[in-house]
C-alpha cells in the first residue's frame, strides 16, 4: 500500500495540474454556490498519508483559496477515488453517529454540533453518496419504529441539505429496531440505540 | 412447503356415514363459556400401537387446546369398567396398517344415549401422522361445534439466523418448524394472503431500505410486489385477497397506501404530516384500523378502506399500537406500552370494553388472530428470549410455541387446503 501511495502522489499531482487548467471553469463554479464563506476543503493531496486523528481538525481555521482541486481528482481517476475514499470514512467516523429521545425525532443540540462537523467534511467530498440510517430502541412496536427510524434519517437529511449538501447525495433506510448497537434491555442501551448514522457508499 | 401440501393431499375421505350434526351439541356452541367434555378412547390397532398412542396423543392435545372441547379421562367402575358419565361424547379410534400406509377410522358417540354421531375413515402415512391427527381434530371440533378448529392452521413468523431475520413457517402447536427464506437479510411482519398460497412482508433483500415481497409457496420463490422505488412496509392483504394495504413513506412521512394484488394501481388513503402505520383490515373488508401519532403519541384510528371517516379509537395509555381487527368484525386487538412492557389489548370496535389479556410478565408484540377467532397469537419476551406464543381470545391456556430464541412477528394461516 505504501509503495502505492508514493507511485501515486506524483501521478496525481501531475493530473491535478491538468485538471484544473481544463477544467476550472466547471468545478469553481458549482462550488462557490454551495460553500459559501465559511467552509473550507482540506487539501486533497496530504491526507491519505496522514493520520486520521489530525485530520478530523484540518478542514476547520485555515482559509485556503482553490476550492476547484478536490473535485476533478475524484471524478476523474479510479485510482485516486479508491484512495480519497478511506479518508473520508475516517473523517466521518467522528462525526457519524446523533442520539435521539425516545419516541422524539428533533435534533437534540448534541446531534446538531455533531452534524455540523460531518457537515463540514461531507463539503469536502461533493461527489460522495452518504446512507443515512435511522435506528430505534427496542420499546417500540416494529412497525411504527419502521417509521420512526425514517423521520430520524430524515431530520438528519434536512440537516445536512440545509447545510448545503446535495441532497441527491443523500440516502435514508430506516432499520427501525431491527440493528441494535447495543443488545442491552436498559436505558443506557437504549439511548446508544436511538440514532441515525452516516456510512459513506462504497461506490463513486 | 411443497411437500407438506402433498402429505395433506394424501389423506382421503373414503367414506362418510352418518354425519348427522345433532341438534344438542349445534346448541350447545353459542353459550361460549362452556365447553363440552369429550373422552376418548384407547385406539385400536392391529400392529403398532406406539403410532396409535402418538395420534390419540396429538388429538387430545389438539382439542384441549380448540377452545371448544375439554378431554377427560373415563371413569372406572369398581368393577374395573370405564364409565363415561362425565363427558357427554365418547371419541373411539381403530388403526389398520396396510402395506405401507394406514387406514383411520373414529367415530363420535353421545355418551347419555349411546347414539352414534358421525364415523369417518381416513387414509394416512406414518411419516404424515401429525398432519392426520390435525385433520381428525378439526373434524371432531366441526361435527361437535359446527365450526372448524384451527389445528389445521400454520403459523409464519420471523426467526433471527446467522446473518438476519428469516421467515419461518411451523404447524399450530409449534411442531414440524421449517425456513422459507434464507436470503441472510431482514425480512420482517409477513401476512398470509386469504387462499394461503403466499404470504407478503417487508424485506431489506433486494438491498437498499425496506420494500414489500411476496413468497409463493408453491414456487418457494420471493417476488417483489411494488415495482417502484420507495420505502414501503407493514403490508396486509384485504380479506377477499384483492387489495394489500400497506405503508409509503416519503420524505420522512408514512402514509397508508393500497394498491391490487398484482401490485399496481396505488392509492392514497391518508395524508397526514404524522406517521401513519399498521393497516389492518375488517372483515368485511369496507374499513381499516391503523395506528397514528397524530394526537402526539401513537394511538390507534379506524377510517373507511378509501381514507375517509376517520375515527380515533383509543384514549387510554400513551402508545398503542399494532391493531387487528377480529375475524368476526366485533374487537380490535392491539399492544399497548405499561410499565412492564408492552402488554395485549383487546377493544370493541366501538371504543368500548378495554381489557389487558397479559400479565405484564415482559412484553408482548404483533398480536394476530386465529382465522375463526378463537384464538390469538403474539410474540413475547417473558421467558428472557423473544419467542412465539398462542393464546385463546380471553388469554387463558397461554402456550410457548419456539424455543430457540429470536423469534417475532408471527402471523396465523386461514384454513390451509384442501379443507375449505
Amino acid at each position: 500500500m505504501k509503495k502505492l501511495l508514493v507511485f501515486l502522489i506524483p501521478l496525481l499531482c501531475i493530473v491535478l495540474m491538468f485538471n484544473t487548467c481544463s477544467k476550472k471553469t466547471a468545478g469553481v463554479q458549482e462550488d462557490k454556490g454551495e460553500a459559501a464563506a465559511k467552509v473550507t476543503p482540506a487539501p486533497e493531496q496530504p491526507k491519505p498519508v496522514q493520520k486520521p486523528d489530525t485530520l478530523a481538525q484540518a478542514p476547520a481555521p485555515v482559509v485556503t483559496p482553490p476550492p476547484a482541486e478536490p473535485k476533478p481528482v475524484i471524478a476523474d481517476t479510479q485510482k485516486v477515488a479508491a484512495i480519497a475514499e478511506p479518508s473520508l470514512k475516517d473523517e466521518l467516523a467522528q462525526c457519524n453517529t446523533v442520539y435521539f429521545d425516545y419516541d422524539r425525532y428533533d435534533l437534540r443540540p448534541d446531534a446538531i454540533a455533531t452534524l455540523e462537523k460531518a457537515a463540514k467534511v461531507l463539503k469536502q467530498y461533493p461527489n460522495a453518496i452518504i446512507t443515512i440510517e435511522g435506528h430505534c430502541d427496542e420499546r417500540g412496536t416494529v412497525e411504527y419504529n419502521l417509521a420512526l427510524g425514517e423521520r430520524r434519517a430524515h431530520a438528519v437529511k434536512t440537516y445536512l441539505i440545509n447545510y448545503g449538501i446535495k441532497p441527491d447525495n443523500l440516502i435514508t433506510i430506516s432499520y427501525g429496531k431491527e440493528r441494535p448497537i447495543d443488545p442491552g434491555h436498559n436505558e443506557e442501551a437504549w439511548a446508544k440505540n436511538r440514532r441515525a448514522v452516516l456510512v459513506p457508499s462504497d461506490s463513486k | 412447503m411443497k411437500k407438506n401440501l402433498s402429505l395433506i393431499c394424501l389423506i382421503s375421505f373414503l367414506n362418510v356415514t352418518g354425519s348427522s350434526q345433532t341438534d344438542v351439541f349445534l346448541k350447545i356452541q353459542s353459550d361460549e363459556t362452556r365447553k363440552i367434555n369429550v373422552a376418548i378412547a384407547e385406539f385400536g390397532t392391529n400392529q403398532n400401537p406406539e403410532l396409535a398412542i402418538n395420534l390419540r396423543q396429538i388429538i387430545i392435545d389438539d382439542l384441549n387446546y380448540s377452545g371448544f372441547l375439554n378431554v377427560v379421562d373415563p371413569l372406572i367402575s369398581p368393577a374395573g369398567d370405564l364409565i363415561f358419565d362425565n363427558s357427554e361424547v365418547i371419541i373411539t379410534g381403530d388403526v389398520t396398517h396396510k402395506s405401507n400406509y394406514f387406514n383411520f377410522v373414529f367415530g363420535l358417540t353421545e355418551s347419555v344415549t349411546g347414539r352414534k354421531l358421525m364415523t369417518k375413515s381416513l387414509r394416512s402415512y406414518p411419516f404424515a401422522l401429525r398432519v392426520l391427527a390435525h385433520t381428525v381434530s378439526d373434524e371432531i371440533v366441526y361435527q361437535l361445534c359446527g365450526e372448524y378448529g384451527n389445528a389445521c392452521t400454520k403459523i409464519a413468523y420471523v426467526t433471527e439466523q446467522k446473518g438476519g431475520k428469516e421467515l419461518a413457517l411451523m404447524d399450530w402447536d409449534g411442531h414440524r418448524a421449517t425456513l422459507l427464506t434464507r436470503n441472510r437479510s431482514i425480512n420482517l411482519l409477513p401476512c398470509w394472503s386469504n387462499d394461503g398460497e403466499s404470504l407478503i412482508f417487508t424485506t431489506y433483500a433486494f438491498g437498499g431500505g425496506p420494500i414489500l415481497a411476496r413468497y409463493i409457496f408453491k414456487d418457494q420463490q420471493i417476488e417483489r410486489f411494488i415495482a417502484r422505488a420507495g420505502t414501503f412496509t407493514s403490508p396486509e392483504y384485504s380479506p377477499n385477497g384483492k387489495k394489500v394495504a400497506f405503508v409509503l413513506t416519503y420524505e420522512g412521512n408514512a402514509d397508508i397506501y393500497t394498491a391490487d394484488r398484482n401490485g399496481q394501481n396505488l392509492q392514497r388513503l391518508t395524508s397526514n404530516p404524522a406517521i401513519d402505520t399498521a393497516p389492518s383490515w375488517s372483515p368485511n373488508g369496507r374499513e381499516i384500523v391503523f395506528t397514528s401519532d397524530r394526537s402526539g403519541s401513537p394511538q390507534i384510528y379506524i377510517m373507511d378502506a378509501e381514507g375517509g371517516n376517520v375515527r380515533r379509537l383509543t384514549y387510554e395509555n400513551n402508545y398503542n399500537s399494532s391493531p387487528k381487527w377480529s375475524p368476526k368484525g366485533d374487537q380490535i386487538v392491539f399492544v399497548s406500552n405499561q410499565s412492564h412492557g408492552f402488554q395485549i389489548y383487546l377493544i370493541d370496535v366501538t371504543g368500548e370494553n378495554l381489557i389487558c389479556l397479559t400479565d405484564n410478565t415482559g412484553s408482548y408484540e404483533n398480536p394476530t388472530w386465529s382465522p375463526n377467532g378463537s384464538h390469538l397469537v403474539c410474540a413475547s419476551n417473558r421467558s428472557g428470549r423473544w419467542e412465539i406464543y398462542s393464546m385463546l381470545r380471553d388469554g387463558s391456556l397461554l402456550r410457548q410455541l419456539t424455543f430457540t430464541g429470536g423469534n417475532t412477528g408471527p402471523a396465523w394461516s386461514p384454513r390451509l387446503k384442501p379443507f375449505n
